[in-house]
Formats: structure tokens, sequence, C-alpha cells
């Protein structure tokens, strides 16, 4: 971890280091002077503590370092260091994650820019510790915004923009990426100038300080209707303020979007909201999160090779969901179907990213058709021939019509 | 199989073989960062995914390529395959796994035949346990094989300078303990001894 070399970027002299995705992450936590880090070791995210316990023991990360019994006072240590005006940070992944499940809700209800990096594992039962996403699928509708990585450098760089986002949205925001493939692959990675980082990302500014000296209730008893407090205040009831979260989520697509586009002007790495690979002039699309709309690329271009056009779409931002952003990609491809690729399943039903991406085409009355795959789940290799394998399926559905269409979910190389 | 057998691949695809504490894995990532030096673009390197235990059989991959490398997979299909501790040949069963093509780098004092190794179309062959006691190389009486192996591997592959491996080695380890790892990839450059098909 300690090659140091030029790298190709053309507006900064970045250097290029070998590191795994977690220690990208680390890195990356560093470089936005995180206050206080407070986690739960757990396969396979202990290596980002362990590097950043490293940074604070050295003195090179001025942050205090939590050290917890648990994901759930990991978390609860998290909020209370936020509401008191630190920058902070968590990671955690699987059955750790489930543990932070009800305070994960009250760190979004509270309106808090905490960013946590998951390297996504699969949850048990039966026990297994390597990757699928059902852990951060199973935390979608906490409140937390999330956003997904295909390589070690959008770990980094997705990181240094998480906190920019939740510190404007006022959102706690989840930075995914997949356990072992990328959390303990190595590759090369541009680390961003330090001053540079603080000119992307300015200290955190908290809208409400939990201070003594000036005491203050948050988060007290919120009844159904809005009422007085005891200063003759009327405030709000529990469901406005939880309009008020949903509002500021919906409206946070275009703050990522900013994020993203800043993120190129200064370091020259651009990113959106979704990231697109040969989809132009596409009959069929794969959609997915994570490493596999990497992966994919290599599949594509060996199936275009053989005629056939397929293009990528990766949804970096998963939540708050960018339906009608992600509906016009679709509908200008001019594709006739989707096939959707993940990690999770929605038990009972499909795999979460297709139900999802089907809502907003209805909504947008894009008339496409969309197959759901299950690929991967707790470890099982994914490779470009696995892919192929589903795409195939799908393309053979692009001269049907209307009921035809349908396909019911598929789980590739399952061997039941 | 990723790719289907004759087409060309778009990277070269290293698996190392070893033993828990054999030093595998850093093998690999020292490679890896060889390879930065000398500005590969594409450089991935992974350990075979799950829970490691010293002394129990590990893999780890290897890719390289001159454009970025998108595919984070298994490696199944390796150009290069290199056996840190001969003991496991029986269970890898390389002559029936892999391609004849591969270049294969093993561990041993014996000949590709006594390693039943013979139809490979290039091996190298090197007593590395050996050079790595001899040089110091050892934690708790165990060898310590990461960096001599790396002497075979570039003298055997063309991908990497040996400038650039020490560099790693250097950076990795520094003072006394650089210059025994060095000493030691040094003398495996030297000694290995190369078998190719007729």
């Amino acid at each position: 971890m300690s090659i140091e070399k030029k790298g190709d970027c053309m507006t900064c002299a970045e250097k290029v280091l070998i590191m795994t995705g977690n220690h990208a992450a680390a890195y990356a936590v560093k470089l936005c002077d995180v206050q206080v880090i407070s986690a739960y070791p757990i396969t396979p995210q202990s290596p980002v503590v362990e590097k950043l316990m490293e940074f604070v023991e050295s003195g090179e990360m001025k942050a205090e370092y939590v050290a917890v019994e648990s994901e759930h006072s990991a978390i609860t240590v998290c909020i209370s260091a936020s509401v008191v005006g630190a920058r902070v940070f968590t990671a955690s992944c699987a059955n750790g994650l489930a543990l932070m499940h009800e305070m994960l809700h009250w760190a979004a209800g509270t309106r808090l820019p905490i960013v946590m990096a998951i390297p996504n594992r699969a949850v048990a039962a039966p026990w297994n510790i390597l990757n699928d996403q059902q852990d951060s699928i199973s935390q979608r509708d906490t409140g937390w915004m999330q956003i997904y990585c295909r390589n070690n450098q959008e770990i980094l760089d997705t990181v240094i923009q998480a906190y920019r986002i939740a510190e404007t949205v006022m959102a706690p925001v989840m930075v995914c990426y997949d356990g072992y493939v990328l959390s303990h692959t190595l590759m090369p990675v541009n680390m961003p100038d330090e001053k540079l980082v603080r000119e992307y990302l300015p200290p955190y500014r908290p809208h409400t300080v939990l201070d003594p000296k000036s005491p203050r209730n948050i988060n007290p008893v919120t009844l159904a209707d809005p009422r007085m407090n005891a200063e003759g205040v009327l405030c709000h009831g529990y469901m406005e303020l939880r309009s008020l979260l949903q509002k500021s989520l919906l409206g946070s697509v275009s703050v990522v979007a900013e994020a993203g586009r800043e993120f190129g002007r200064i370091f020259g790495r651009e990113y959106g909201i979704y990231d697109s690979y040969r989809t132009e002039d596409a009959d069929l699309l794969m959609v997915s999160i994570g490493s596999l709309a990497s992966e994919a690329m290599d599949t594509v271009d060996n199936m275009r090779a053989a005629g056939m056009k397929i293009g990528v779409m990766h949804l970096r931002l998963y939540r708050p969901f960018p339906a009608e952003v992600i509906a016009k990609a679709v509908r200008e491809t001019g594709c006739r179907g989707v096939a959707v690729l993940e990690k999770n399943v929605s038990y009972g039903y499909e795999g979460a990213v297709c139900s999802d991406l089907k809502a907003a085409l209805f909504d947008h009355g894009v008339d496409v058709f969309a197959h759901s795959y299950i690929l991967g789940l707790g470890g099982r290799n994914v490779s470009v021939s696995d892919i192929e394998e589903a795409l195939n399926r799908s393309y053979g559905y692009l001269e049907k019509k209307g009921p035809d269409r349908i396909k019911g979910q598929e789980w590739i190389n399952c061997r039941v | 199989m990723a790719d289907e057998p004759g087409k060309a691949k778009k990277y070269t695809e290293v698996i190392w073989y070893g033993r828990g504490g054999q030093g595998a894995i850093t093998a690999s990532q020292l490679v890896a960062e060889a390879a930065c030096i000398e500005g590969y673009k594409g450089i991935t390197t992974a350990p075979s995914f799950g829970a490691e235990r010293r002394g129990a059989p590990v893999a780890a991959f290897l890719r390289l390529s001159r454009e970025p490398i998108r595919i984070f997979s298994q490696v199944t299909d390796p150009n290069i395959i290199v056996v840190l501790d001969p003991t496991l040949l029986p269970i890898l069963d390389l002559r029936t796994r892999f391609d004849k093509n591969c270049t294969v780098i093993v561990n041993s004092t014996r000949d590709p035949v006594e390693l039943h190794l013979d139809g490979f179309r290039k091996m190298g062959i090197a007593d590395i346990t050996s050079v790595a006691v001899e040089n110091g190389l050892t934690i708790a009486g165990v060898a310590i094989l990461n960096t001599p192996i790396l002497g075979a591997f570039v003298r055997l592959t063309d991908l990497i300078g040996m400038p650039s491996i020490e560099t790693a080695i250097k950076n990795k380890f520094g003072g006394g303990k650089a210059e025994r790892n060095l000493a030691a990839a040094r003398i495996i450059y030297d000694s290995t001894r190369i078998y190719e098909r007729g």
C-alpha cells in the first residue's frame, strides 16, 4: 500500500496506490477529517476500522475512536456524537447491520448526516460470511440514502461525496460495496489531494447542537397531531416530521447529481445518478447495482461482438430511487426490455431493484419488459458467462409482444 | 470458464497456491505493487474468499492488463499457476484441470516428470524452501516463501522486471528484513530451472 507514482488525472497530480476497497473507504474517511468513529468489527468490514484505528493511534487523524460492545452501540455513539456537532463515521454489514436496524431509523428521523460504509455480506441463516446485497437492501426503508460502488476508486470517491450529500440533505448515507469482491480485492486507486478535498467538503455545520449551555429536548414524544411546546410554539406532529424527511430525500437526487458534477470539476472523475455503458442503441439493458454492473461490461463486449445489441445501466443511487431520471434514461435508449441482475431477494417476491425499476417504468409509461434474475448469493462466484446466460434468456423475449413478454424470476447458477 | 477455449484472453491471469502462512497472498500483492510501478492500468489481486487458516490450502488470484480491469470473479482459466507448496500437487490435479499452455512454477527439488507435471508448455522449478531457510526467512520455524518465489515469477513470465519487484519488496519490508528478502529473490531468479515443451 505504499507505491506512489503520478496518476492520469488531468486536473491534478494524484498518487496512485494499490489498495483494497476497505482501505479505500478508510483513506476517504481520513481525507474527510472525520472527528468521531465508532464501529464493531465484523467480517469483511474489519479492515476498514482497523486501518482507521491505525490512523487515530499514529496521530495521522485527529479523531476519537470509540470502541463498543455491539453494532447497536456503535451506531448509537455515532448518533450521539453527530447530535453534539461532530462529523462521524461507522461501518458494518450483514447481521451487524441488522442489529443496528432500530437505531438506523433514529439516525434518519433525527436528520443526522452520518456516513456508513457497508461491504455487503449475506445475512444468516444459514451462517455465511461472504458477499451478497441482502444486508443493505434489508435496510432500504429506514430513511438512509444508499449509493452503490463498482470498484475501489468509486468507494473512495463516493465516501467523500457522501459527506457533502449527507450534510446538504441532512440525512444519513450508506456507501455500499460488494464484500470480498471489492472489500478484499486490491486494485489501483487514485488518492485525491487533501487540500482539494477540504475545498470540496467544507467543515460540517450542524443544524441543531445539543449543548449543556443551551439545553433543548431533541426527539421528545411526538404525538399524532401538531401541538404547542412549553414555549407556546406550535410544533409538527410525527406525520409532518416524517413528511419533511420524505420530501428532503425525494428532492435530494439533484444534490447527488451536483455533488458528482462538482467532484468531476475538482478531481477529474465525474459521477452521475446512474452509469451507462454501450446503451445508446441497445435492444436489451442489463441493470444492476454494485460490482455486477462492472463485470457485465465485459459480458456486453462479448455479446456485442456476436451482434447482440446490449448495454449496461448501473443504478448508483438506489435510495432515494431516482424514478423519473431512470425511466427517462431507459426510454431514451429505445430498448425493448431490461434484465435486472441482483444479489438480493425480497423474499416472497423478486429482486428488490427489479420491483422498484418496474414501478418507475410503469409510472412513466415506458413500455418495456423487466425480468428479475438472482445471482451470487452467499458468495457464489459470478463469472462473465453467468451474466451472459441471464442476458441470453431475456434476449429471446425481444420479439415477443404483450403478456408473452412476462417471465418469472430466475436464479442463475443455482443447483437446486 | 470465463472465456471460451482458443479465444484471445483480455487479461493475464495468475493463480497462486500455497498454505496459509507461506505467503501466497503477499506474493500476489507484491507483483500487483510492482505492476503499479510499471504503469499497468489493470491490476487486481484477491485471496480466495473465505476464512483462511494457517496451514490450510489457500489461493490468491491476480489479473494484469494494460487496460483497466472490470471483472472481479475468481480466476478459473489461468495463464500462470504458481505452487508454493508441492505437497498440494496431488489435490490440485493441475494436469486435469488446466490448459496445457499454462506456465507452471513450482517450489520443489524434483523435475517435471517426477512431479507428474510434464506436458505443460513452460515450467519453472526452484528449491524455494531451502533458499528461504538459508536467508533466515522463517516465522516460528515455517519457511516464508512469498519473496523468493518472485524471482522465479519474474524469470518465467516477462510481465514484470526485477527492479520493480525489488522496489515493491523494499517498500513492504524495509531495513535488514528487505535485504534478506531481496537476496533470496535474486538467488531464486538465478537458480530456477526452466523446462519448455519441445
